[in-house]
């Protein structure tokens, strides 16, 4: 795909709520600390932004106006976005489009979720789908991707606790994340089982956020904020269908949207500095290591052993302590995630910051769906 | 509600008259091979998902397959008693099958190991077409 008529576009502000349980909140009341935040932060008046995008994946009809009719943005044209954990990125690439097309000049992108209305438990998923009336849930299929992995590679339940124990020690440094203490292999094998071989604290805390940007054109960036986040690229993937023996262990979808990013910006695995990963379980974290070209095929575990992932390490994969401590609110956490990198690339990531992070990238995928790797898949490239 | 809702949400999803080969009472699932572009899929269509060719046809599926994947499910929405089983069989047509595993016992189930397909007939309702489900079992007969 060729962008050369698109113009260079930034993130001008951010914003995120602290992810946690919060059931007595409304959605709009989830989003409107984060959307107020954002606005401030991007130096952008509230009645300068021409189109508001909402990714929410559970929220029902209309969850980006009633965010706006609780935020003064009332009015303007609103486009609410699903594509299940890929939703917010959806809507932040949507934005973009209109940003960089020329279209419009400033968008505010929001992503919400509030999981705690649903009552717990696993992520509910199209009943009508022939795996989930068989009794798929997502952290089946996770841990079936991990059984294999395992089994080919001759890894552990060991090395997938360490993705764990890992993402504990990021989480611990941010005030926002929904699990702030950090724990050992030994606690995290012994937790609950949830998915064979995965255990609870293999997986993603189910829980409640919002965050939100704000994003214009770059060359007129500086006239409102002093530290602008380029946008270098967006991409976005559709699971492809296949009723064939699909290799579990290789998230197809992962590799073949990253790859066409790749390809289109000039850049490739080696000239990121920070990264924010689709951690759903401890073993997505590994795969999409891989997927993302990190390393070879079964390398993952090695990149958590030797610290390459972690902070101070060489390039750092969810210093925010991705989903699996900062919380997944699945249309949420797109936008959270670039929201992250945002402010690591900016420098105001407080004791997690990435030293000198330059360029960042974000991915999610997700949507559990019968006779795919996954439903979406959003991936986007941001530099200073 | 009919007793089939009932059975329903414990065992998994039913399977229609049409969607099983019942030929000399040796019950197998059926899947697809479509004429113009070979695809084979499964589950029924009255399409090939591939190149959108009408010209398709019914196959009895291979009873025997190879465990790809597996695990043991403790945690999940209240309709499944839990634990579990499910895995993904891999057919010699080339089809991958989705299913629940007959039971949750640790040395019956292997990765790469060769499993069984079974169907069978749900309790039947009066004057209502033959419903089926079909699980996989780690030894024959």
């Amino acid at each position: 795909m060729s962008h050369n008529s698109f113009r260079d576009v930034s993130v001008y502000g951010s914003s995120i709520i602290p992810f946690g349980k919060f059931p007595q909140l409304s959605l709009s009341s989830l989003a409107r600390p984060a959307v107020v935040e954002a606005l401030k932060d991007s130096g952008v008046e509230r009645q300068n932004i021409q189109a508001l995008y909402c990714g929410s994946a559970m929220s029902g009809m209309m969850s980006g106006q009633r965010i706006a009719r609780d935020c003064g943005l009332s009015g303007i044209p609103i486009v609410n976005a699903e594509n299940a954990c890929s939703s917010s990125a959806t809507a932040f690439r949507e934005a973009w489009i209109a940003v960089a097309s020329g279209m419009i000049d400033y968008a505010l992108v929001i992503g919400v979720e509030k999981l705690s209305s649903l009552g717990g438990g696993t992520i509910p998923l199209d009943k009508e789908d022939i795996e989930v009336s068989n009794g798929m849930i997502m952290p089946g299929l996770y841990a079936m991707r991990a059984q294999r992995y395992l089994h080919d590679y001759g890894h552990t339940v060991t090395d997938l606790a360490k993705v764990t124990v890992k993402s504990r020690n990021h989480g611990a440094l941010n005030p926002g994340a929904q699990f702030r203490t950090t724990t050992t292999v030994e606690e995290v094998l012994a937790s609950r089982k949830v998915a064979d071989p995965i255990t609870l604290l293999q997986c993603c805390p189910t829980g409640d956020g919002a965050a939100a940007v704000v994003i214009g054109p770059s060359d007129i960036a500086n006239r409102h904020v002093t530290k602008p986040v380029k946008v270098i690229g967006s991409h976005l993937a559709s699971g492809k269908y296949m009723s064939g023996f699909r290799e579990l262990k290789v998230p197809e979808i992962t590799v073949r949207c990253v790859t066409e990013l790749y390809e289109e910006i000039g850049l490739g695995p080696e000239d990121l500095d920070v990264l924010e990963c689709h951690d759903a379980f401890s073993i997505a974290e590994l795969l999409y290591y891989e997927a993302l070209g990190l390393c070879k095929p079964g390398d993952g575990v090695k990149l958590i052993n030797d610290g390459t992932t972690s902070l101070g390490g060489k390039i750092v994969v969810n210093p925010s302590g991705g989903m699996l401590s900062k919380g997944h609110p699945v249309g949420a956490s797109g936008v959270a995630q670039i929201v992250e990198i945002v402010r690591q690339l900016q420098g105001r990531s407080g004791k997690r910051q990435v030293e000198n992070a330059k360029i960042g990238l974000t991915h999610v995928t997700g949507g559990g769906t019968a006779g795919f790797d996954h439903g979406a898949c959003c991936i986007h490239v941001f530099g200073v | 509600m009919s007793q089939i809702e009932q059975f329903l949400p414990h065992e998994g999803r039913l399977v229609g008259e049409d969607e099983v080969s019942t030929q000399d009472h040796d019950y197998k699932l059926l899947g697809m091979h479509c004429k113009s572009c070979n695809a084979k899929f499964f589950p029924v269509n009255t399409m090939c998902l591939f190149c959108l060719s009408e010209s398709v046809e019914k196959i009895p599926l291979s009873t025997e397959g190879n465990l790809y994947s597996y695990s043991f499910i403790h945690i999940a929405p209240k309709q499944w008693k839990v634990p579990y089983g499910i895995g993904y069989v891999d057919l010699p047509e080339g089809v991958r099958i989705f299913g629940k595993l007959e039971d949750t016992e640790p040395e019956h189930w292997k990765v790469d190991a060769k499993v069984y397909i079974e169907v069978k007939e749900c309790a039947k309702i009066e004057g209502q077409p033959t419903q089926y489900q079909y699980f996989f079992k780690s030894s024959k007969g």
